[in-house]
């Protein structure tokens, strides 16, 4: 079987990756370029005897070394050689479409264009002669329709011809007379070395020389005359820059627009230019003053609708997760095994994986408007004020996203180019409320503050965003000066997503979720059980049960005074109560037993080494411990307040038992409750987003990341709790 | 003597003339207004920038349209090649034009 290697390339948004999807279905590989955070996806095809090897190289516009998505796409040429380029057209805006066709055909590798989304071009009045086209550039143009699959197995058809004749293009697209003599000065030199020659096109390094491409002048090293090769090129510059009077980079790029601009003249035609559905769309969504309250009302109609469709299968789950916990606890005998089994693995996990529906179902709504194009719309209308904080427009959708669950916020940072603006965006993500928060702010807030309790939980949420915005305000001006990006986006036309893209959306993305939470979370529910299971002190039974047998004695005293009700039966007061005095008596032992555990444990003891340190924020050893088991996964707070509250753990945030304890305890009051709040909000997400962050912008940053939000959670949560003790609020 | 500078004077203001005639309809994008429709006659953005806007199709005789911008006026959307882009005042600024 023959083996052809297709490279798939084109412009963002120009249906390359629903193609892409056609041509491979399932058969599709998703990995990262080495040493980057850019997506690497193949797949392949078989197809009349051949097997097609296909590449889906990242949407650019162009192939500059500016940016690590362009560098990649060309570097896949020169390295992976492969046999066939096949260019995704946008035909409704086909002359920048074909801006990145020229340098491909620079690259002198044999291409074929694919004439994508004629549907809504013809709709759009726009009527290409694909033949003319074809036959000025030199070079085969198939139209195609990849949302309805149409077209796709010409392309196939073509690429195989192409493969077999070996047929390149011939002719080349011309920069003008003073640009092709200094461009023919370079190559003539660069034909010296015939090695190099062969790996790297002559023409096209020079022209990338003249466009003072930093990636072309380091390859140049390699040539045998590299000082004369760089001098000239230099030469060449300066001589261009002194006849047209300005950059030479500008100047080609305007050459290569003016013989795209001919091109087009002759082989496209434009008929009445109604107006577009688009623009009828974008005078509502991008109106001036309807604009931000339509979006605000996305976001808020996509929250809503998560949460509420996801409870069903969140409720599904935890059930699920409830029944595997009994079933573990019939068959593994009781002991070391079976609460790790339990309580760490199946507890940990489960408190995880329910919220896995959740994400599934903000991942779709994403899609969809991403798909649709209508994000574009949002980055474009939050720009300014995301801006004034040192944000860019596009980091809206991380932080949204972190609203829900920081791990898939910050992998959706990658449409992030620059990566200074990439990693301010993953380092203010995680203040976003996330979902796993939200049970530990719904128990203290219910606990604590009634029927004040939304406002409270309200005010977190609030603080968050306030403290990412000001946070990037204060990175940008510190320790990530620089240069604002150029906020340059296109504004897509609105296109209805296709349900097979949606799909393949959130399938890719789950998987990776699934990938790196549970990868991460499985070893750190285990971890947070062995820190809080071990060391064990050695048992007394004798001891829990006097403890017992006292208590007993305490209860039988409390309802011990009988009741005659009228029918003359007689009524102890325990039952009246509903409560079983040796049940109570025992579960009270047990409760005791197992936080004396805890305060054995490594969990405990550590929570003591830090109470010092703690103390000034009004929290106590057992606080400490629940924000070091919440350090490796926020769900565990809750679980772990139960435990050292002596409600065994398994109530959650609904718990009356749970509630109570906490009312009772000396330690807590509405201040320390709400400090608590604070406290979890800030301190560094769970092990699974810190593993997520390092994935991106790696240790230091992390690190730096992690010691930042310690530092911000306690001086916060200090001055909070110093101010409203001063004041008496709360306490 | 007097002749010469007379003479001289006539040449410096014919030079003027010469030269506010020329400019006489130059602007930048953030000059212009909501439907304004323009002729692009330079980009004057250093490096990455200006090249970017270069390739995105800001280029010389190129035409465009003013459409909209955001609530606080940035950023502008603007249509070119038939297509609608985003960009900053601050880029705006940068992308010299002639009204037509």
């Amino acid at each position: 079987m023959r083996q052809i290697k297709v490279g798939l390339a084109g412009n963002p948004n120009s249906g390359k990756t629903t193609i892409f999807n056609s041509l491979t279905g399932m058969n599709q590989k998703v990995g990262n370029y080495a040493g980057v955070t850019v997506e690497k996806k193949e797949g392949r095809k078989n197809y009349k005897g051949y097997d097609f090897l296909i590449y889906d190289l990242p949407g650019t516009y162009s192939l500059t070394a500016y940016s690590i998505d362009e560098v990649i796409a060309r570097d896949f040429i020169l390295d992976e050689k492969p046999d066939i380029i096949i260019d995704v057209i946008d035909s409704t805006n086909i002359e920048r479409n074909l801006y990145l066709l020229l340098q491909f055909q620079e690259l002198n590798i044999p291409i074929i264009g694919a004439l994508n989304i004629t549907d809504q071009a013809e709709s759009m009045g726009i009527k290409i002669d694909d033949k003319q086209l074809s036959k000025i550039l030199d070079m085969p143009m198939i139209k195609t329709v990849g949302a309805r699959e149409k077209g796709i197995n010409d392309l196939l058809d073509e690429a195989i011809v192409m493969f077999e004749s070996k047929k390149k293009s011939v002719k080349i697209p011309s920069y003008g007379y003073e640009i092709e003599d200094e461009i023919n000065k370079i190559t003539e030199l660069l034909a010296s070395d015939h090695e190099f020659s062969s790996i790297f096109p002559p023409r096209w390094i020079a022209i990338k020389l003249l466009e003072k491409d930093q990636s072309a002048y380091k390859k140049i090293k390699k040539h045998a005359d590299y000082e004369v090769v760089n001098n000239t090129a230099l030469q060449c510059i300066k001589r261009i820059e002194i006849h047209y009077g300005y950059d030479a980079e500008i100047i080609i790029s305007e050459q290569r627009y003016g013989y795209i601009h001919g091109a087009v003249t002759e082989t496209v035609k434009y008929e009445n230019s109604k107006i577009t559905d688009t623009e009828k769309l974008d005078a509502f969504l991008l109106n001036r003053f309807l604009g931000l309250p339509v979006f605000l009302f996305f976001l808020w109609g996509i929250f809503q609708l998560t949460f509420a469709i996801g409870a069903y299968p969140q409720g599904w789950l935890e059930t699920f997760f409830g029944w595997l916990g009994n079933i573990s606890t019939q068959f593994i005998p009781a002991g070391m095994l079976q609460s790790l089994v339990v309580d760490g693995i199946i507890g940990g996990l489960g408190g995880v994986l329910s919220f896995v529906p959740l994400i599934v179902i903000l991942f779709m709504f994403i899609s969809i408007l991403e798909d649709s194009g209508y994000m574009a719309r949002a980055a474009f209308i939050m720009d300014k004020f995301l801006h004034i904080f040192g944000l860019h427009g596009q980091s809206f959708l991380p932080l949204m996203v972190g609203f829900g669950c920081s791990v898939p916020a910050i992998m959706a940072s990658r449409s992030l180019k620059n990566p200074r603006d990439r990693i301010i965006t993953i380092l203010v993500t995680p203040f976003m409320n996330c979902g796993a928060k939200l049970p530990v702010h719904i128990l203290l807030a219910g606990t604590f503050f009634a029927s004040n309790a939304g406002n409270m939980v309200l005010l977190i949420y609030v603080t968050g965003v306030a403290l990412a915005l000001l946070s990037s305000l204060l990175f940008k001006n510190t320790i990530l000066k620089g240069e604002s990006t150029p906020f340059v986006m296109e504004l897509p036309p609105y296109r209805m997503p296709t349900g097979a893209g949606i799909l393949q959306h959130i399938s890719e993305k789950t998987a990776l979720y699934l990938k790196k939470a549970g990868a991460i979370l499985l070893p750190a529910s285990v971890l947070i059980w062995v820190v809080i299971s071990f060391p064990k002190p050695f048992e007394d039974p004798a001891k829990y049960q006097k403890i017992g047998a006292d208590y007993k004695i305490v209860l039988e005293e409390k309802y011990s005074t009988k009741t005659v009700t009228p029918g003359n039966d007689k009524v102890t007061g325990d039952v009246e109560a509903g409560i079983n005095i040796d049940e109570e008596a025992s579960k009270y032992a047990e409760n005791l037993k197992k936080e004396d555990e805890l305060a054995y444990s490594a969990a405990g003891r550590l929570g003591r080494i830090i109470e010092p340190a703690i103390r000034p924020l009004g929290f106590d050893w057992k606080i400490g411990v629940a924000t070091i088991t919440g350090f490796a996964a926020k769900e565990s707070v809750v679980s772990t307040l139960g435990i050292l509250y002596k409600t065994g753990g398994e109530e959650g945030e609904e718990s009356r038992t749970l509630r109570n304890a906490l009312q009772n305890d000396k330690t807590f009051n509405p201040l320390v409750a709400f400090v608590l709040m604070l406290f979890t909000l800030i301190l560094a997400p769970c092990f699974a987003a810190q593993a997520a962050i390092k994935a991106e912008i790696g240790w230091r940053w992390l690190g730096f990341y992690v010691l930042y939000s310690i530092a911000v959670s306690w001086t916060l949560c200090f001055a909070v709790y110093q101010t409203g003790k001063f004041f008496g609020l709360g306490v | 003597m007097q002749g010469k500078v007379k003479f001289f004077n006539y040449i410096m203001i014919m030079i003027i003339i010469i030269i506010i005639v020329a400019k006489r309809g130059l602007m930048v994008i953030t000059d212009l207004n909501n439907g304004d429709c323009f002729k692009i006659k330079y980009v004057t953005l250093p490096g990455e920038i200006g090249k970017r806007l270069a390739d995105m199709g800001f280029s010389k005789n190129v035409e465009g349209k003013v459409i909209r911008s955001a609530l606080f006026g940035d950023p502008m959307q603007i249509k070119i090649m038939g297509y609608n882009i985003s960009i900053r005042k601050s880029e705006a600024k940068g992308v010299t034009v002639e009204l037509i």
